[in-house]
């Protein structure tokens, strides 16, 4: 009995400890793998998993660069930076944008335009953990209300950045243009996206986009380590960011808001030109903008609002705009008539008031009815006479004129660095057979010969020829930028076109001098303009019909006629007549006659440079 | 063979022989030692762990304390004890989970606490993981081992009911240590190896079911991202693709106590609980991880022998069952730790930070104390 149980106990022992044996194996071989796993990881794998730790550890952090200033010639702020707080969410870091926009917007207003940016930019093209702007320019009552809540909102942040303020507001906008937010077709165009590292704003216009590689300036850089929540908790690398290049402008900040004024709310632009150097000192366009709504972004609201006006305000009159030169042109063509020998200065003709020319029947009239009667150069620039400009267009042919013309700068772009002006147009024969399909006639020669027909030009192109003409025919490239503190960039200037070369340099004298007759003599057509001014100086009035007007016999309309299709006014002019200081060209749309309207402008304008205290 | 048996056992058996200091206070020294030694290890990789909480340190002493004087306090009684009150506490365990399933309170979306208001609260399924093993020790060794079909059978479906209340929580990670607790014993008892066997091929066929039926779409995603965490990087897959990253990056030696930056700047997570070898992995490297494993190792060494060595099919049975269950503890936790297993929510024994596992694992020491301090009377 005991040893039949102690054969029974002695076989259960034994079946146990084979048991045992097998779980004992198992044991063995489970241990095995974990101790191969771990060597795996942290033996052969451990160069990845350490970068990948060092990765997660550390952040390499933009920082922006700020953005180079922009002065006017005496030193003036047009375009500085200030500091606004940006209340923005980092999508990948917020369980559920929804409800935290919802969060959010319990703490503090938003608007429902906020709200429609703000998920247009996500669901837009974007660099990941990359900020999202909701609401701008926050005031010191919502900084503090985000900063004790901050905690609760996970994903949101106050960030505080400089952003772009124009303190002349609508006076600026044309010349200096804008800077704004980076959008999808940018961000995809850009050859270096890591130089905007941080940048959210880029330049879209005018001087801001001409000059925007100089202004933008170079990122830094900031290495820290963060944790698992992207709270920054140690710098361990710093390399500071190299600030954009200032620019120091031609501009003269007085003198364009003094042409803004005398622009007053009428559509127009006035360019102003120092010859001497081919600086642009006034660049005008009516009606502006506030430039400052395009940094902010502009309510959809009152963009709407504004291109419908039928006003335009967004197209830059000065280097867009193209219009008819009209009379402004003759002393360019009446400069190469004589100097070449068509006519001479005392060659006349009798001027009835209408012109035929001898193959064709049609009749081209001044638009002095009855004519001006006995007219020589110097009379026909003086009062405008067509006649005598019709006679000499048919004498010298069109390309003699289209030379004269090109010389002066017009058909072409000749400015350094005015972002995206207009070239007009210059017309030849091959142009007109391309664009138009037709050949030359005589007419349009006529026609060329007081600034009408094909030939368009800009307010800026008109400006520039008149330096050129008071610079006795001596080219410096109009250009915006006077100097900068990065030097390269007064090396990114190109030579201008060649010199203006006369067979008689006299001829400059005897045209200027005509010039002069239109406003300081009796009979010149801005004669008004001309009364009581304490320096010499020329002009030029100009008169581009929109549509034929039924006229009497001072030009002026017969009827009333709609603003739409009254006459665009013309006033070039430049003083003092001996070494001269400034050209202006004024244009007002639909304004009636160059001399009654754009040429007092251009007086106030001389008068307001010339005359200041520190000039005497 | 039969006499030097009989005569080796002598010495056991408390025949007119001294007896040492060690066995007559009931404590095991050799598992002791070992045990100590892992818990003040673990307590200084808690206190990086929780980035220096000290108070966290001193919670987790407490718990320590109140689970070796439950070890100390099991230790002292007769195994006999076990196999008389065994049953009832089964039962009672059994009435308890299914108490948790109708009031238990809500945690993470299940059920797993019980709380008697102002009195105590606390998880019935940590009493099945000793009641378990208790219960099919004494049903299986009453019958003789190896057991018949029939009380296969039964052992089976005691071993069920637990199990499926457990799931119905649920609560995987737990209902499976408990079924493998049970699974244990069945396979100590001498359960044939063809058995075995078909069980397992059974148990495989089955899977795609459990897939399909049982197992919730939380579970299932576990599962997924072990094969490929990247596919869910800030989800499910995060978890694993930094605790890797964490044990990875230390390398042989580590990178310094309190140092490890995955852990200390919280890429880390449930780095004080589940996943608290990884903050070991890293900051004391292949080095510190091998020894820990090494001091598993000799526990779970020890616990074997105690079983080997138990007085009846009983004792052994039931040491056996809660050795290898402690050790496969030890296997999913660092096996989950390290990406070759899915994650289920198995604390690492001894190490990581949390009341109840600490308590009922050193009973269960107590238990295997007992056993190797009781010889047969």
């Amino acid at each position: 009995m005991l040893n039949s149980s102690l054969d029974n106990r002695e076989q259960e022992r034994r079946l146990f400890l084979s048991r045992m044996t097998a779980a004992f194996i198992g044991i063995f071989l489970l241990l095995a793998i974990l101790v191969t796993r771990l060597f795996f990881l942290q033996v052969l794998e451990n160069e990845r998993h350490e970068a990948q730790s060092e990765k997660n550890r550390l952040e390499v952090l933009p920082i922006p660069p700020i953005r180079g200033l922009i002065y006017d010639r005496n030193g003036e702020l047009l375009a500085r930076n200030q500091p606004s707080y940006t209340l923005s969410i980092v999508a990948e870091r917020a369980d559920d944008i929804e409800t935290l926009v919802r969060e959010v917007s319990q703490l503090i207003t938003l608007t429902d335009e906020h709200k429609e940016r703000f998920f247009q930019r996500l669901s837009n093209y974007r660099r990941p953990f990359e900020p999202i702007p909701l609401k701008l320019k926050l005031s010191e009552e919502e900084i503090a209300i985000m900063a004790a809540n901050r905690v609760f909102l996970e994903g949101v942040q106050v960030e505080a950045e400089l952003i772009r303020q124009y303190p002349f507001d609508d006076a600026f906008a044309h010349v200096l243009g804008y800077v704004g937010r980076i959008n999808e077709q940018e961000l995809r165009d850009m050859k270096d996206q890591g130089r905007y590292a941080g940048t959210r704003f880029i330049g879209k216009q005018g001087v801001e986009r001409q000059y925007e590689n100089a202004l933008l300036g170079q990122p830094g850089f900031q290495r820290v380590e963060t944790n698992a929540r992207g709270r920054i908790l140690r710098v361990i690398e710093k390399e500071a960011p190299e600030p954009g290049a200032n620019l120091h402008l031609y501009l003269d900040r007085q003198l364009q808001e003094k042409a803004v004024e005398l622009l007053g709310n009428r559509r127009g632009s006035v360019v102003a030109i120092e010859p001497e150097t081919g600086g642009i000192l006034a660049m005008v366009s009516q009606p502006g903008f506030d430039p400052n709504l395009y940094v902010s972004g502009f309510p959809s609201s009152l963009y709407n609002e504004l291109r419908d006006s039928g006003e335009n305000p967004f197209l830059n009159r000065a280097i867009r705009g193209q219009y008819p030169a009209a009379s402004t042109i003759k002393p360019f063509i009446g400069l190469a008539g004589v100097d070449q020998g068509f006519v001479t200065w005392d060659y006349s003709i009798r001027d009835y008031g209408w012109y035929q020319l001898p193959t064709d029947d049609r009749i081209y009239n001044d638009w002095k009815r009855g004519g001006h009667g006995r007219v020589n150069m110097t009379t026909a620039v003086a009062e405008s006479c067509d006649v005598y400009f019709y006679e000499l267009a048919y004498k010298m042919k069109l390309e003699a004129i289209h030379n004269i013309l090109d010389q002066f700068g017009f058909g072409k772009v000749t400015t350094a660095d005015v972002y995206n002006a207009s070239a007009g147009i210059n017309p030849s024969r091959e142009w007109k057979k391309d664009r138009h399909g037709f050949s030359w006639y005589a007419g349009d020669t006529i026609n060329l010969s007081i600034g009408q027909g094909y030939f368009l030009a800009t307010p800026m192109q008109v400006a520039i020829a008149t330096a050129v003409m008071a610079n006795r025919g001596e080219w410096v490239t109009p250009r915006l930028l006077m100097h900068s503190n990065n030097e390269a960039l007064l090396e990114t200037i190109p030579e201008p076109p060649p010199d203006v070369h006369l067979n008689n340099d006299r001829n400059w004298d005897r045209m200027h001098n005509a010039m002069q007759e239109v406003v300081q003599s009796n009979r010149g057509t801005a004669r008004g303009s001309g009364y009581d001014a304490p320096y010499d100086f020329a002009g030029k009035s100009g008169t581009a019909q929109v549509i034929a007007i039924e006229r009497d016999e001072d030009g002026e309309p017969v009827e009333d006629v709609p603003d739409r299709f009254k006459d665009h006014a013309w006033f070039l002019s430049f003083a003092p007549l001996e070494n001269p200081k400034i050209a202006i060209a004024v244009l007002v749309e639909n304004g009636g006659g160059g001399s009654g309207v754009a040429a007092p402008i251009a007086r106030a304008l001389m008068d307001d440079y010339l005359l200041r205290e520190d000039r005497r | 063979m039969r006499f030097t048996e009989y005569v080796r056992q002598l010495p056991d058996s408390g025949m007119g022989r001294r007896t040492s200091l060690w066995v007559r206070i009931h404590i095991d020294p050799f598992l002791l030692l070992a045990l100590l030694g892992v818990c003040i290890g673990g307590l200084f990789v808690l206190y990086s762990a929780s980035s220096g909480d000290w108070g966290a340190v001193q919670r987790q002493m407490v718990r320590f304390g109140v689970g070796f004087l439950a070890m100390i306090v099991v230790a002292q009684l007769d195994p006999r004890l076990f196999q008389q009150w065994g049953g009832a506490v089964f039962a009672l365990g059994v009435a308890l989970l299914v108490a948790v399933l109708v009031t238990g309170t809500d945690a993470k979306g299940a059920q797993r606490w019980l709380t008697i208001p102002g009195v105590v609260r606390f998880q019935p399924s940590e009493i099945m993981k000793l009641a378990v093993p208790v219960m099919l020790a004494w049903y299986l060794s009453r019958y003789g081992v190896p057991p018949r079909h029939r009380h296969l059978a039964v052992s089976l479906f005691l071993l069920l009911i637990p199990v499926a209340l457990i799931v119905r929580q649920p609560d995987l990670g737990t209902s499976l240590l408990i079924a493998a607790s049970g699974i244990f014993v069945i396979f100590l008892a001498g359960l044939s190896w063809k058995l075995i066997v078909s069980f397992a091929m059974l148990a495989v066929s089955m899977l795609p079911l459990m897939w399909i039926f049982v197992m919730h779409d939380y579970q299932k995603q576990r599962v997924l991202t072990l094969f490929d965490p990247s596919s869910d990087p800030l989800g499910a897959g995060w978890n694993i693709i930094q605790s890797m990253t964490a044990i990875g990056s230390g390398g042989l030696q580590g990178k310094g106590f309190m140092q490890g930056t995955q852990s200390q700047l919280d890429f880390l997570p449930e780095s004080h609980t589940d996943f608290i070898i990884a903050v070991l992995g890293e900051e004391f490297g292949f080095v510190g991880a091998a020894v820990l494993l090494a001091a598993y190792a000799l526990i779970v060494l020890r616990g074997m022998l105690i079983a080997v060595r138990g007085r009846d099919n009983f004792c052994r049975l039931l040491a056996g069952s809660l050795t290898l269950t402690f050790f496969i503890y030890v296997f999913v936790n660092v096996g989950m730790v390290s990406g070759i297993l899915p994650v289920v929510g198995v604390p690492l024994p001894l190490v990581s930070y949390g009341g109840t596992s600490i308590v009922t694992l050193l009973t269960s020491f107590g238990i295997l104390m007992s056993i190797s301090t009781h010889p047969r009377t």
